[in-house]
């Protein structure tokens, strides 16, 4: 157990962050009143977020172990254990997490309007285990909260989407839930693959398998994940999911769900299976570029705004992919950084739909365009939130896909000039939407009578307006908890294949 | 050299955000916004020529804003080489200021708030440009400057204004993400740092970098930084014509075709260096290549009978003077292409000055309607008589000193001196093919048959002295032009 | 080896839950005669299950009437699991007895009589015991089936169990007689000493023999291509009925299976595991394939309780102690959620409606919150996704057969889960993502149904927080076996 940092206090710290939404929710049931179950769920949240900050402040950047831990049998007869721990790739989704579950609550408190008991109850139902995802240490553990996530999110679509919801909901589990089961398969065989057989994650790693069986238990893992981020070719889910989704929902299906299969590249992939991975590494970057290029082409073509958006995520996806797999840190600590941006600037963006579809129900381009005129707070937001998209220098995203491409550039310069036209297209669908929504054409629909932003859309939309500047402009808070644990992982990948010290340090002087 | 770290540059730049944000939010009072915009102006002026005197000595503002990541950050400088870009600029933007007040009231434009703010967020783009000190730091301020002049090109809101908008922001953002930032990404790969060099010689991409991919790299550059308009990448210029008068003056003679020229010249000096330029004989293929430009270009300028058409087509050929100059990489030639970007920018400000205050006066847009026109607007078009005189390259206009320098720099060439001769040659006998008739037919064409000109006169005073103050600077800084040509000697030494 | 024990008086004590059980459906009938208050039945008798279950744990274990009759930790659990069956049906029938008009005295001593022969299969240790324990148990479930006699599905329903049980029986009989033929006993334990002394492993006739048994019993667990009966007479019996031939009987069965497959058969398992891994496949595939196309919940259920039985092969199929456990503790967390979806189902069914269709569930969030909440935790576990404890029920029996080496098998029983995942969900779509075609009324509950639900519940929550100690209860009886 060398590495787990076990919690040092008495407060098991990952637990309460889990267990407050949890109980958060089975609460709701004795709270009478929408209003009060609203503010309700908005404390909860609030609570969470505010206990999860002093994870940062406490964090050790300079060890790659996991912090925080806690450790407790679960299962003896087959040595399952409830093992909990973050490092520095999950110590920031975890804080991505809690921080924007209090503004899925904001944005649905006049969206929703019917079962706002059961909406409230699934949204925190839904933080808790994606919570539990990013703090899992065992591999059972692991996959049970990976799939818990997809209950409340199957409601969440089917109960108060829009008009395709049941297709879209069950469209969306029975995909992901398809690309997961094979993943508990080669979890059990990894067990046995081990001496002792373990499910700590931790232990399962380096521990030198043969090469076909990497392989196969590659290929395992990577469908779940490649599923889940989405990677094209699997991405058929995500539009309509994104779609028929509430506004919280889809905020929270770009924002964390997504990025649930990135990290598993990262935590689960390179590290137990590195063999595996170097040699699927240049399909897995093609398959990205891919993925950027027809997110990019594919979202211009959309004329629903859910739609643009939700294709675009497959093609900041494709980049986050593509970072990861460059193998090299400036690209993985891009990656990582990018599945940040990418849950702050698209859950905005979401969010900004949302706030447009409350008005005007539409999420046509065309029926919302030239509406800049009487919402300039609105189109302000909606403005600098489209730019960080499209990697604007000074947003965040600029910083990720930077990252990104310079590792991807060191590993091959082929690919990388192959995901440049992703960026194009990029500044292309965003600017093209920007341009429809604020101006339109010469001959508008008539929007007298909308009102602009209230405070409570401000509040929601301005705590990720600053974190687009702050990451934009300042990221190394944000980069520096990477370090010890990319490294960490590199070495684990490229160390355990030459021997050699990863190559990017001659890259960066 | 000695370097001063002074926040000076960052506030020059934030005088236009503030202005900027000031105007947007003065938008009930015309007299209050227009007033911040002049406001801005003056202090973003005032702050750049404080620093004149320390840049004069030879010494470096700089400052750091932020640190992103190991070799990129939010840099600023302020040397010789920006110094010319932004007092330029700065000068320019309280001249434009009260212009565009005359302006836009004279037509009574709408969104005269968004209008002002966007100028002022234009300016800030510029001026960041100006103070750059890294590649980053030098694209996002390019970037900005792109957005920030898209509301401005598409002013009027009609299917003309969107079509030329949307060509407008096609053009540079593809360009930008296409070709720059790869280019920057693989330069900070390949160096592990953005910075500029401290001279113009050495560059920054390290020895033993194959020879082709630093070609490439500089050809991304060169083509990448679309806004210097050099062919095939110019039609965007043409087509932002669409916009009101003082954005096109504003676009073609300050804010982004110099930002354009100012980046690629910036780039080509302090990031390939004049040594690796010589040494992969960049230099000469690049003369020819925007030598190719000022011809066509002025080719096609000669078939415009829209008077901001055919100045558009002259921005896009005296622009490549600029790089033309740079890359004869002789001390003389790049001078005078550097000087130039001041002489350019005073020369043509005046001419689109005039335009506009000829569109205000009478309503027309095609030369062949003028004709007569300048007995009825004489100071007006006495001041296009003299920028065009400037544009031709003739004394005692600024435009001279370039083309003498420009002349002097191609004959110290060693081989192809005959080849850019001719081609200086051949531009300035275009040039006043194009530009003469204007200023010959204004005031000695026949008027045709019915007109009277009833009830016209000269443009607003807020628009004609601005326009004059332009013109009469043209002509002293083509009899004095020590101050400009003390930056630019600085440059080269 | 054992010694042997003489028949004494004194091995009746190790008889206890049984002898309970016993006196209880005896007392059933005569209760039944003399007292006209019928709501007396369903209590006694979830009265006499508890003491049988208390009695359960109490009783001393051992080997007596000669090898016969074997009361292992073993048989304890598969006797807890159809006891807990027992007991939910129980629970159940309180009040749906009186909805559909049914016979509460013969139903409960039925029930009851039921229970005991599967008792007696469980700790059969003779091939001869299984049979008459089978037969005990299968005489009395065909009655019950038939109980609708206004019902022509349910008479269907009952001729076909028993033309079908009666074949499966004769088949069984016929393989014994070829295995004792072999051998000369029918003996569990000597059987496994005599296969390995007699050389019979490869012998074509015991192997027709073993064969013969396991078709038999694969009858019995509806495992495919042997389950045709199972959706006819699931639909047509009474739900209660149903829910309990899901579990109890099936449990019973695959105990017997176990222990013949795994304690008597043990070395002949390259024989018999790919044969029970094509079952399992197949049977997983017919029943969650086929239970797509159903609009009636409770025929649905009747196929997902034949794919349930190809699950619970895969444990089976590992022909290891680690295997049988996981299906030993799949059994119990099955019986908890098949009987808890069964409950909503008959919660459901009052004049108005049967319950049975899936129209029946539209809007049923709306109207019933918590009911479709219930159900919903029911669905999932059945679809065995995870944080429900059908996931760990699954977990444990993929599990085993990893570690035995059947990667394909389980990749398609994963394969099959996601199908399965299509139907529950269907259930799940209709009671909450639409609107009820009519205004339904809200559902009565009576005591034995909260009980029901309550117990359902407890076990679910219970069995996914922490699934251990079943888990080491299960490999726990396996020692020494």
């Amino acid at each position: 157990m060398d590495f787990l940092i076990l919690h040092d206090g008495w407060l098991p710290i990952l637990s309460i962050l889990m267990i407050l939404p949890l109980a958060g929710a089975f609460l709701l049931f004795v709270i009478p009143g929408e209003n009060f179950q609203k503010y309700w769920a908005l404390g909860v949240t609030i609570l969470t977020a505010a206990v999860s900050l002093p994870l940062y402040y406490s964090f050790d950047p300079t060890t790659h172990n996991y912090q925080f831990g806690e450790h407790h049998s679960w299962i003896p007869a087959l040595n399952v254990n409830y093992t909990l721990g973050i490092d520095g790739i999950s110590l920031l989704l975890v804080l991505m997490t809690t921080l924007l579950m209090p503004l899925c609550v904001l944005c649905s408190w006049r969206y929703i309007t019917t079962k706002v008991r059961a909406f409230m109850f699934c949204l925190l139902l839904i933080e808790s285990t994606m919570l539990g995802v990013f703090m899992a240490l065992d591999f059972v553990f692991f996959y049970i909260v990976w799939e818990a996530t997809l209950i409340p999110m199957f409601f969440l679509i089917g109960v108060w989407g829009g008009e395709r919801k049941i297709y879209a909901s069950i469209k969306f589990f029975l995909y992901t839930l398809a690309g997961s089961v094979l993943m508990l398969v080669a979890i059990i065989a990894l067990y046995f693959n081990t001496d002792p057989h373990t499910f700590s994650i931790p232990l399962l790693m380096g521990q030198g398998y043969s090469s076909i069986f990497q392989k196969w238990v590659f290929v395992a893992f990577f469908l779940a994940f490649a599923i889940k981020v989405p990677m094209f070719p699997f991405h058929t889910w995500l539009p309509a999911a994104h779609v028929q989704a509430p506004t919280a929902g889809s905020v929270i299906l770009a924002s964390v769900l997504l990025k649930m299969g990135t990290y598993g590249f990262l935590r689960f992939c390179l590290p137990i299976t590195p063999a595996a991975s170097v040699t699927f590494t240049p399909y897995i970057l093609w398959l990205s570029v891919a993925g950027i290029l027809y997110g990019g082409f594919t979202a211009l073509a959309q004329s629903d705004m859910k739609k643009l958006i939700a294709y675009s995520s497959v093609g900041h996806m494709g980049f986050i992919t593509l970072g990861i797999f460059v193998l090299n840190p400036n690209g993985m600590e891009g990656a990582l950084l990018q599945m940040i941006n990418h849950g702050i600037t698209t859950g905005a963006l979401f969010l900004c739909v949302g706030i447009i579809y409350e008005r005007t129900h539409t999420r046509e381009l065309a029926l919302n365009a030239g509406v800049g005129m009487y919402m300039p707070v609105y189109v302000t937001f909606l403005a600098f939130f489209s730019l960080s998209s499209l990697a604007f220098p000074g947003t965040n995203s600029f910083i990720g896909e930077f990252m990104i491409l310079a590792g991807g550039f060191a590993k091959s310069k082929l690919i990388a000039t192959c995901a440049i036209p992703g960026a194009i297209l990029a500044a292309a669908y965003m600017l093209r939407m920007l341009q429809k929504v604020i101006w339109g054409g010469t001959e508008n629909p008539i929007h007298t009578g909308l009102s602009d932003l209230n405070t409570r859309e401000i509040v929601t939309l301005a705590p990720l307006l600053l974190l687009v500047f702050w990451i934009g402009l300042a990221p190394k808070p944000f980069i520096n908890v990477m370090h010890a644990s990319v490294a960490h992982l590199l070495e684990q990948v490229i160390g355990m294949q030459t021997g050699i010290a990863p190559m990017a340090n001659v890259l960066l002087p | 050299m000695e370097v001063i770290v002074s926040s000076k540059p960052l506030v020059a730049m934030l005088c236009a955000l503030f202005g900027a944000i000031l105007v947007s939010l003065s938008g009930k009072n015309p007299n209050i916004r227009e007033s911040w915009s002049v406001a801005a102006a003056v202090c973003m002026f005032g702050v750049i020529a404080s620093m004149v005197p320390e840049v004069m000595a030879g010494n470096v503002y700089k400052y750091q804003l932020f640190d992103m990541l190991p070799g990129l950050s939010l840099t600023f400088r302020a040397d010789a080489f920006s110094m010319i870009f932004a007092i330029v600029a700065s000068f320019l933007w309280i001249l434009a200021a009260f212009y565009s007040m005359g302006y836009m009231r004279g037509l009574l434009e709408h969104a005269q708030t968004r209008f002002n703010t966007c100028f002022a967020l234009s300016l800030f783009g510029a001026i960041g440009v100006a103070f750059a000190d890294n590649i980053f730091t030098l694209y996002l301020f390019y970037e900005i400057v792109s957005i920030c002049t898209y509301p401005l090109v598409a002013h009027h809101q009609d299917e003309e204004g969107y079509s030329g908008a949307r060509k407008y922001i096609v053009y540079l953002t593809t360009t930008a993400k296409g070709l720059l930032l790869p280019a920057m990404i693989l330069i900070y790969v390949l160096t592990g740092s953005l910075d500029f060099a401290d001279n113009i010689h050495t560059g920054i991409i390290p020895v033993g970098v194959n020879g082709v991919v630093v070609t490439i790299l500089y050809i991304c550059f060169l083509i990448g930084f679309a806004k210097n308009g050099v062919m095939p990448v110019h039609n965007w210029l043409p087509g932002a014509m669409v916009a009101p008068t003082p954005v096109s003056a504003l676009l073609h003679a300050v804010a982004v075709v110099k930002v354009g020229v100012f980046s690629t010249t910036r780039v080509m000096l302090y990031v390939f260096g004049t040594d690796q330029m010589s040494a992969l004989g960049l230099g000469v293929p690049t003369a020819y290549f925007v030598s190719f430009t000022i011809i066509t270009a002025s080719i096609i300028a000669l078939t415009k009978d829209n008077l901001k058409a055919r100045l558009a087509y002259s921005t896009v050929s005296q622009l490549s003077y600029i790089i033309l100059g740079v890359a004869l990489l002789t001390p003389n030639g790049i001078e005078g292409g550097l000087v130039h970007i001041a002489n350019h920018a005073f020369s043509k400000i005046t001419l689109f000055f005039c335009a506009g205050a000829i569109y205000v006066a009478t309503r027309k847009k095609t030369i062949s309607e003028m004709s007569g026109l300048g007995r009825t607007m004489p100071f007006t078009f006495a001041a296009f008589g003299i920028a065009s005189l400037s544009m031709i390259g003739a004394p005692p206009v600024a435009g001279f000193v370039t083309k003498w320098k420009l002349l002097v720099g191609a004959m110290e060439m060693e081989t192809h001196s005959i080849g850019i001769l001719l081609v200086l040659l051949a531009s300035t006998l275009l040039n006043a093919a194009y530009f003469a008739p204007v200023t010959y037919r204004a005031f000695f064409g026949k008027r045709p048959e019915g007109e009277t000109y009833e009830g016209i006169k000269e443009a607003p005073l807020s628009m004609v002295i601005p326009l004059m103050i332009a013109a009469i600077i043209s002509v002293i800084i083509g009899i004095y032009p020590d101050f400009m040509m003390t930056f630019v000697n600085m440059v080269t030494q | 080896m054992n010694t042997f024990s003489p028949f004494t008086l004194s091995s009746l004590s190790f008889l206890g839950p049984e002898l309970v059980l016993l006196s209880v459906g005896i007392l059933l009938i005569v209760v039944d005669l003399f007292f006209e208050n019928r709501l007396l039945l369903p209590w006694l008798t979830a009265a006499g299950t508890l003491v049988s279950l208390v009695l359960l744990f109490n009783s001393p274990s051992g080997i007596v009437f000669g090898y016969m009759y074997v009361v292992d930790a073993y048989s304890v659990f598969f006797k807890m699991v159809c006891l807990v069956g027992v007991l939910f049906t129980v629970l159940l029938s309180e009040r749906y007895l009186t909805t559909e008009k049914l016979r509460h005295g013969e139903y409960y001593s039925l029930l009851v009589f039921s229970t005991v022969g599967m008792m007696a299969m469980v700790s059969g240790g003779d091939l001869i015991v299984v049979y008459l324990g089978l037969e005990l148990m299968a005489l009395s479930v065909y009655c019950l089936v038939g109980l609708l006699k206004q019902d022509s599905r349910s008479n269907e329903a009952s001729l076909k169990y028993f033309l079908m049980g009666a074949f499966s029986t004769g088949l069984l009989l016929y393989g014994i007689s070829l295995i004792y033929g072999l051998t000369g006993t029918t003996d569990l334990s000597m059987l496994s000493q005599r296969v390995v002394s007699l050389d019979l492993i490869n012998n074509h006739a015991f192997l027709v023999g073993l064969g013969l048994v396991l078709v038999a019993f694969c009858f019995k667990v509806a495992a495919a291509p042997f389950h045709m009966w199972a959706p006819d007479v699931y639909e047509g019996a009474p739900s209660s009925i149903t829910a309990f031939m899901a579990v109890a009987p099936k449990a019973a069965a695959f105990a017997v299976l176990g222990r013949v497959l795994i304690m008597g058969f043990a070395d002949v398992h390259i024989h018999w595991g790919p044969i029970i891994a094509f079952l399992a496949v197949l049977t997983m595939a017919i029943g969650n394939i086929a239970a797509i196309a159903q609009k009636s919940l409770k025929r649905m259920l009747a196929y997902s309780s034949i794919a349930h039985a190809g699950y619970a092969l895969l444990g089976i199929l590992a022909g290891n102690n680690e295997g049988l456990s996981a299906t030993m503790n799949y059994l119990f967390i099955y019986a908890f959620m098949n009987m808890g979806a069964f409950a909503i189902l008959i919660l459901l069914c009052d004049n108005k409606r049967r319950g049975e269709q899936l129209d029946d569930y539209r809007g049923l969030a709306k109207t019933n919150p918590l009911v479709a909440a219930l159900m919903l935790v029911f669905l999932f576990s059945l679809v065995g996704l995870p944080p429900t404890a059908g996931f760990i029920g699954k977990f444990y029996l993929l599990v085993a057969a990893i570690h035995a080496g059947y990667i394909v098998t389980v990749v398609a029983a994963m394969i099959f889960s996601v199908i399965s995942a299509y139907y529950y969900l269907r259930v799940v779509r209709y009671m909450y993502f639409e609107n009820a075609v009519q205004e339904t009324a809200a559902v009565s509950i009576s005591p034995g149904m909260t009980a029901a639900l309550v117990l359902a519940m407890i076990g679910m929550i219970g069995m996914a927080t922490f699934p251990g100690p079943i888990l080491s209860f299960a490999g726990k009886s396996l020692i020494g076996f």
